[in-house]
């Protein structure tokens, strides 16, 4: 299992010191916070800090307890079959903390590298039909970050959506036949532009911003003042927003521990339910997509109850991509009024 | 290797209990009538994402009846990305090299066997596989044939496919192969929502817990599914109740016999479920809701397929057949150029050879290839590898078939000390992979400065928007060539995007004469660069005019089409076109040219409104392109969608 994984931990510039962008900013939190909320789409034009803010993201990144020797980097509290099986044998596992990482799918990736392969080493030498992994089996319990998702093969979303809605890959092909854990936080950044996604993967996507360049002079200058300063020492550049990083971590932390006290009363649901009716969404995985947002926010901002307002600011992020579209609309997010009148 | 039975994670989380879902009774009960009876031949849901369709699914299995021995029931899903040989079965690959062993390794089908297989967007699966999938669920077999093994395994499972109809639609030819079909939609009633995700929230937060809160209603729904299949059998249905199916059936216009005897089958489920023995006719009606609904006839008959007005050429100089023309000839409004046209006339076929063009010369096969093609292309190197092949053709390595083709002859190839695996020359195998692949569609516009023309780029405009919004289409592009006033333009480079679309549509030029030409020259100059980039595409183009052409091109583009050059001479004027004017003759040479060119097809919307019955140039522009002319009385952008679907596919 070599070459799977990209992980962003060494220079890059840090996450607080991105300008603007708070949407994009709250949802990439939302999803560390709470992977279950189902990842995030990013759109927008070219050199709005979209693959910035998902690499800066790693930093960020809460430890969990991971099996360490597992090639699924499995939960020892939830063991994946293959260790269940190690456990059973009376076997220990090894336990370590291990920092969340962001595994990077690149858009030419084949069908092989992406589920795993019949392992030719051991097929030669043994004779043995042995699976060997795929980057599925690295992402789960991690990040699976998508680059111009868009662009992405036919083929490899079918793939990708098959995993990403059961949380499990099953590899039937080329004398292998086996299941893995593959449950992973997908987040895809895409240009519009460049061609639309398919339906059925942006609704797989828990949440979806719009990202836009700056249009303020004064954060425009801003960036260009910390680029700068970036690129002429990344390192004392990076030291210098360590602090903020820090806080951001520790909110982060806070949060993951606050959530699963917090509560949602009825007239919370019944908002839920109202808004996704009222904007006229697909389904029902907008429900409970936007009301685990909201439920995050209120963790986020250290409240154990729900806020009606907290439902309002979750569906601009866990809505938009997910209403039918009049036949020659172009996808809105700008939903705040509407919500409003509901 | 994981036996992938009932616990779907690999974990203990249990399933989400089929008693638990909330409304939907519709699927609910079609999935119920197959666990009765696994013999209904598949229950296909159709409906939007995210309305419980899987879960339903995934709950069936838990409600059937464990097997002997106490083993769970089996739920198989079948992943997108399976080979036939993991479907069907194989060679044991292990046994073989090991042993030397010819030892066959049960296929999913089989390993379905007494519980549910599930197809999620069956509608994206290989046909192949579909029709494989099919032929088990109907015949209760897995058949193998392969690799010098010749097995049967049983394999009675019920068989559950789901598909979303905004990913791209399921063939009419599969669809029918289904018992029972439920369209599923998102529950529209807020108290019924809120329920769901009060569920659905309870569920994720304890699944442990909320299965063993609804344990005692899935205990009373097996033991009743459990009681209704032993009833099955002493189920009767009397001559009234099967007229009844037939009739229903006969009504809905279904075709063939699988309607009425999927509709009788459900029947018979209905009654064994509600404990009755005899099927009463409102069981028919209930039944037929689940069997008929989707097998039902359009109410409109499809539109019958255009002709070709002209047959694939071998011979381009022979003028094309005349069909449907007005005894005296087409009325042409260039009068002012009749004197220069007589002058063409004398000159001899065949004294000029013709000039080199622009226009790549026809390949010998293309025309042949042009026709209705499906939007899946074999043996490229991108793509889902689908089955192995023994033909050597130079394509990528099949690991696995290779290995299996080379197992039963290890004990004879081994050697002591030598490698595990010997492979032979003759054991290769080579992957054939299956891509969707996209279309381009080409709009030629005629914006020129007559009374229909902004209507015209409206519609076009909207048509583009339109034909790019539809979702299933999204690999597929699009792009526009105006004509109008002393040229045409490219307004839309081929794209995929709507917003792109949206941005470089948002002024549309119209006025002044009408350059045929020069937009077929500009269609021409499209397709001559998307196709060097994509040998394999079969463009569709798609020109709308009033087929008046009243601009030559200019002087140095127009010698390679100029009509005084005899070569170019469209027809050899006993086409029966009579003898239009020099703009005339120019285009119908173009025309000739793009069809012979390229690998295209075309398509002639007369957008002449037609109140005055002088004739045009459209027929003569399309039979000479071998293309189909229509004639849109009311120009709308849905008229023009229509029309592209018709011709797409």
């Amino acid at each position: 299992m070599t070459g799977v994984e990209n992980t962003y931990s060494s220079v890059q510039l840090p996450f607080a010191a991105i300008v603007g962008q708070e949407d994009m900013k709250q949802a990439l939190m939302v999803n560390v916070v709470n992977p279950r909320v189902g990842g995030v789409l990013i759109r927008g034009e070219k050199g709005t800090a979209k693959s910035t803010a998902v690499r800066a993201l790693a930093e960020l990144l809460p430890a969990q307890a991971t099996v360490g020797d597992c090639p699924y980097s499995c939960d020892p509290a939830a063991p994946c079959p293959a260790c269940q099986e190690r456990l059973a044998r009376g076997e220990e596992l090894p336990v370590e903390q291990r920092r969340v990482r962001v595994v990077e799918l690149p858009v030419g990736a084949t069908e092989d590298r992406l589920l795993g392969t019949l392992d030719l080493e051991a097929a030669l030498a043994t004779g043995e039909a042995r699976f060997s992994p795929g980057i599925l089996a690295a992402a789960n319990r991690q990040i699976l970050y998508v680059d111009e998702v868009n662009l992405l093969d036919d083929h490899l979303v079918d793939v990708l959506l098959d995993a990403a809605a059961m949380g499990v890959n099953t590899v039937e092909r080329e004398s292998v036949s086996m299941s893995h854990p593959a449950a992973f936080t997908l987040v895809g950044t895409m240009n519009p532009e460049e061609g639309e996604l398919r339906p059925q993967l942006t609704d797989r996507f828990g949440l979806c911003v719009q990202v836009r360049g700056l249009a303020d002079p004064a954060s425009r200058q801003e960036v260009i003042t910390r680029q700068l300063a970036w690129e002429a020492g990344p390192a004392e550049f990076a030291a210098s927003w360590r602090k903020a990083g820090q806080e951001l971590s520790q909110g982060i932390s806070a949060a993951r521990e606050l959530l699963p006290k917090v509560q949602a009363g009825d007239e919370v649901l019944a908002r839920v339910v109202a808004v996704s009716l009222g904007l006229g969404t697909d389904g029902h995985r907008g429900d409970l997509t936007l009301l685990k947002c909201a439920l995050t926010m209120a963790a986020l901002e250290g409240r154990d109850a729900v806020q009606i307002d907290d439902v309002n600011k979750a569906a601009l992020l866990a809505l938009p991509h997910r209403l039918r579209r009049r036949p020659l609309a172009e996808m809105e997010f700008d939903i705040a009024d509407k919500i409003k009148r509901i | 290797m994981t036996q992938r039975v009932n616990e779907i994670e690999g974990s203990r989380r249990p399933v989400y209990p089929f008693a638990a879902i909330v409304g939907q009774q519709r699927l609910k009960l079609a999935l119920i009538l197959l666990g009765v009876d696994l013999g209904l031949g598949g229950v296909l849901l159709r409906g939007d994402k995210g309305t419980a369709k899987s879960t339903a699914a995934r709950g069936l299995a838990a409600l059937l009846p464990p097997l002997a021995g106490g083993r769970p029931t089996p739920f198989v899903e079948l992943p997108l990305g399976a080979t036939e040989d993991r479907l069907a079965g194989g060679l044991d690959l292990g046994a073989a090299v090991r042993e030397g062993r010819l030892a066959a390794r049960r296929g999913l089908l089989a390993r379905a066997h007494e519980g549910v297989l599930y197809v999620d967007e069956v509608n994206l699966l290989p046909p192949h596989l579909t029709h494989l999938v099919l032929d088990a669920a109907v015949s209760g077999m897995a058949r193998l044939e392969r690799e010098g093994l010749s097995l049967t395994h049983e394999a009675r499972f019920a068989l559950v496919a789901s598909y979303n109809p905004e990913e791209g639609p399921l063939g009419p030819q599969l669809a029918d192969r289904f018992g029972l079909c439920v369209g599923v939609k998102g529950e529209p009633d807020p108290a019924l929502r809120v329920e769901v995700l009060r569920r659905r929230l309870a569920w994720e937060a304890d699944p442990q817990g909320f299965a063993e809160a609804w344990q005692d209603e899935q205990d009373a729904l097996r033991a009743r599914l459990i009681k209704a299949r032993e009833r099955l059998p002493q189920v009767e249905m009397a001559g009234a109740e099967r007229a009844l199916a037939a009739a229903l059936a006969a009504q809905a216009g279904s075709q063939g016999q699988r309607g009425e005897l999927a509709c009788a089958r459900a029947a018979r489920a209905l009654a064994a479920w509600q404990s009755e023995t005899r099927v009463a006719p409102e069981m028919v009606e209930l039944a037929a809701e689940l069997a008929l609904n989707f097998r039902r006839t359009r109410s409109a008959a499809p539109p019958a397929p255009l002709p070709r007005l002209l047959q694939a050429d071998d011979n381009p100089e022979e003028p094309p057949t005349r069909r449907a023309v007005e005894e005296d000839g087409p009325a042409l409004e260039t009068g002012d150029q009749a004197g220069q046209e007589r002058s063409l006339r004398v000159l001899a076929p065949g004294a000029v050879t013709p000039v080199a063009t622009r226009l790549p010369a026809r390949e010998a096969t293309s025309r042949t290839q042009a026709g209705r093609r499906s939007a899946r292309e074999i043996n490229g190197e991108r793509g889902r590898y689908i089955r192995a092949s023994a033909q050597r053709l130079g394509r990528g390595l099949a690991l696995d078939a290779t290995f299996r083709a080379a197992a039963p002859h290890q004990k004879a190839r081994r050697t002591p000390g030598g490698p595990a695996l010997v492979v032979a020359e003759p054991d290769i195998r080579e992957k054939v992979r299956a891509a969707r692949r996209g279309r381009l569609l080409l709009f030629c516009v005629d914006a020129s400065g007559s009374m229909n023309a902004a209507a015209r780029m409206n519609t076009t405009k909207a048509a583009v928007l339109g034909l790019l919004t539809e979702a299933y289409q999204k690999r597929d592009r699009v792009g526009l060539v105006a004509f109008g006033g002393a040229g045409a333009r490219e307004l839309l480079p081929p794209t995929s995007s709507v917003e792109v679309a949206r941005r470089m549509l948002a002024e549309l030029p119209t006025g002044g004469k009408t350059p045929l030409a020069a937009g077929l020259v500009g269609v021409g100059a499209v397709l001559e660069r998307e196709l060097a980039a994509d040998p394999k595409l079969t463009p569709l183009v798609i020109i709308l005019t009033d087929g008046r052409p009243n601009v030559p091109l200019a002087a140095g583009q127009a010698k390679e089409y100029d009509p005084r050059v005899a070569g170019n001479k469209g027809g050899g004027w006993g086409d029966g076109w009579g003898d239009g004017g020099y703009a005339d003759r120019e285009v119908l040479n173009l025309a000739r040219r793009l069809h012979a060119g390229f690998r295209a097809r075309f398509v002639v919307v007369d957008t002449d409104t037609g109140h005055h019955h002088e004739i045009n140039l459209c027929r003569a522009l399309a039979e000479y392109l071998g293309a189909a002319c229509v004639s849109l009385r009311r120009l709308t952008a849905e008229g023009v969608l229509d029309l592209v679907r018709q011709h797409w596919e």
